[in-house]
């Protein structure tokens, strides 16, 4: 998944963003409001992980904003602010989840899971197509049974594919998703990306459906 | 209301019983005062009322016998009567002045009348009997309108229920602002602790949160090159036992230990333990000595104080900016190009930041310490900005 983290602290943004990179997550970290919605507006996130007391304007103003521009990304709220008042007024401003500083890391990873499950078509873990077998949650892929060791961007094409399964995946959906904001992706690195995910789990070619000039699809 | 009650915090709801018990208080004294007032009122008009019947019936007295004529000439005060019932011929003879003087003459059934002595109340007349032996037995019945008094007494009640009323509600209203004064210092320090406890708190969570993540990585890393990670940590720490530190300062600061202290010493010393924020942020820092200055205080104090100061020089300077520290011969001065201090008289304020989203670390004490250093030690320490600098200034005496 492509997850944006909005954290003023440097610190914990760069160890949060280590963190999800680790779980095979494509991560950007923005250090305010501004270059958060300057971050959304320019590509494409699955969750946003959202600090409250920001820099230029609070976390609740910039959720709010969000929403009144009709982005429906879920945001979960990552704070020290623990009062039930704040709690709700995240929730009802638009947040979808609230976590209280300081956090259990177990506990943001699989918040981070449910949400990307509840996006997902997909609403197993655990799918199977044909002789391919993919753990979204361990992030585990199998062939014929045998592991098969997915780089972090091959995952997230495969996961795009697999969470919108039987859709189309177009080229613009999988840049925003599965490239950070500060990479420049184009069609040739694309088709390459998408060469060797089928050399290593779709040799035939039977699983991974190419539409020409549009994107890809899995049925 | 009972929710309102309940929701109230605990001084509030102490302010609150105070003021019930001083106006139960109040009320039973107002109640017992204006009760015996109105007794005693009572007590006085019927003395007064039966004095008038008496001197009336002493009047009559003499004349029963020998002179009915006597009897009948009697001045009767308005509103008042009498009768007078011989019980040997069975006649009654009546005067009143009620409406105008009139009276009357009749028999009477001797088993009819009551023959009860002594002084009560009937309807609207306060009413003496006597029975009279002379030559002849008589029954006397002297009665006199009290409707008048009555309705006196009414007003006198009415008036007595709302200045009690009054009252009460004053010493009601004067309870609740007495006891909201008298509370408030303990309501300001209960709120101070508060607001200490839920800022050291929140302030202390951002570290914790980044101890927390740096040490998953290790454990992922299984340690390996984990370096970067314990500097956090190391960093983190060092942070969080500033906070404790600053805290225990605004608790109690030592009077003890006067000592000699050389003031650029302390200066440099702090200047060398913030190298690596002073780095960070790219700022240069000058130190200008134009004299040896040697101050008499407790060497600590000089240090929290110094060390909040440049602390507070780095953390709200930009990036590239520039410290100039002069050490003048009875006085320091701290110049930082930060952002323009827009309040100059609340920097010094417990808990007071300037930067109110809480980005720039800290709990907003710092300045509240080294104030109240320099009160104890009775050094003036002032602020004032330039057009591009906040200076800070002690001068000692």
């Amino acid at each position: 998944m492509k997850i944006l983290i909005v954290e003023d602290n440097i610190a914990l943004n760069n160890s949060l963003k280590e963190i999800l990179q680790l779980h095979g997550h494509i991560v950007d970290g923005a250090f305010d409001a501004d270059e958060a919605l300057n971050f959304v507006e320019n590509s494409s996130y699955d969750i946003i992980v959202m600090d409250v007391m920001l820099p230029d304007i609070d976390g609740f103003a910039l959720t709010k904003m969000l929403r009144e521009k009709g982005i429906k990304t879920p945001i979960i709220m990552l704070t020290a602010k623990d009062q039930l008042r704040d709690k709700v007024k995240g929730l009802e401003i638009g947040a979808d989840d609230y976590i209280t500083k300081p956090f259990e890391v177990e506990e943001l990873l699989a918040r981070i899971k449910a949400i990307g499950r509840r996006i997902s078509t997909e609403k197993e873990d655990l799918i199977k197509i044909e002789d391919l077998e993919i753990d979204l949650s361990s992030r585990i892929v199998r062939k014929n049974g045998q592991l098969v060791e997915l780089p972090p961007k091959l995952f997230c094409i495969l996961e795009q594919l697999v969470r919108n399964r039987g859709k189309v995946v177009t080229y613009e959906m999988l840049y925003g998703k599965c490239w950070e904001i500060t990479e420049i992706p184009s069609n040739e690195t694309l088709r390459a990306n998408i060469k060797l995910l089928r050399k290593l789990i779709d040799p035939e070619k039977t699983i991974i459906k190419t539409l020409s000039g549009m994107g890809y699809r899995i049925d | 209301m009972i929710d309102t009650i309940k929701n109230l915090d605990d001084i509030e709801k102490v302010r609150l019983k105070i003021t019930f018990f001083l106006i139960f208080i109040s009320s039973i004294i107002v109640f017992i005062l204006s009760f015996s007032i109105y007794l005693v009122y009572e007590n006085q008009k019927y003395v007064e009322i039966e004095d008038k019947l008496k001197s009336t019936l002493f009047e009559i007295l003499p004349n029963l016998d020998d002179n009915l004529k006597n009897v009948m000439n009697t001045q009767l005060k308005e509103g008042s009567f009498f009768c007078i019932y011989n019980m040997e011929n069975k006649k009654k003879f009546c005067l009143n002045n009620l409406n105008g003087k009139s009276l009357n003459f009749s028999n009477f059934d001797k088993e009819k009348i009551s023959l009860k002595t002594g002084t009560n109340v009937q309807g609207n007349f306060y009413i003496l009997s006597y029975l009279y032996k002379s030559q002849n037995e008589y029954y006397i019945v002297i009665g006199y309108d009290i409707s008048k008094i009555n309705q006196d007494l009414k007003k006198l009640r009415n008036s007595i229920i709302l200045s009690s009323l009054a009252v009460i509600f004053l010493s009601g209203f004067l309870a609740f602002s007495v006891s909201g004064r008298l509370l408030k210092p303990i309501k300001e320090q209960k709120d101070s602790l508060e607001h200490t406890l839920s800022i050291v708190s929140h302030d202390l969570k951002t570290p914790i949160s980044i101890i927390n993540t740096n040490l998953y990585l290790m454990k992922y890393k299984n340690f390996q090159n984990v370096e970067n990670h314990l500097d956090q940590i190391e960093k983190n720490l060092e942070y969080m036992k500033n906070i404790t530190s600053n805290i225990d300062a605004l608790k109690s600061i030592s009077k003890e230990d006067i000592e000699e202290v050389n003031i650029k010493d302390i200066i440099e010393n702090i200047i060398n333990k913030f190298q690596t924020k002073i780095k960070e942020k790219n700022i240069s820092v000058k130190i200008n000595q134009k004299d040896n200055l040697i101050v008499n205080a407790n060497k600590t104090d000089m240090e929290v104080c110094f060390s909040n100061l440049i602390d507070n020089a780095i953390k709200y300077n930009v990036k590239n900016g520039f410290i100039k520290i002069d050490i003048l011969k009875n006085s320091v001065e701290i110049s930082n190009t930060g952002k323009k201090i827009e309040n100059l008289k609340k920097v010094f304020e417990k808990f007071y930041r300037e930067d109110k989203s809480g980005t720039t670390e800290g709990l907003g004490l710092g300045l509240s310490i080294v104030y109240k250093i320099c009160k104890k030690y009775g050094f003036k320490i002032k602020v004032n900005t330039t057009e591009d600098m906040n200076v800070f200034s002690i001068h000692f005496n």
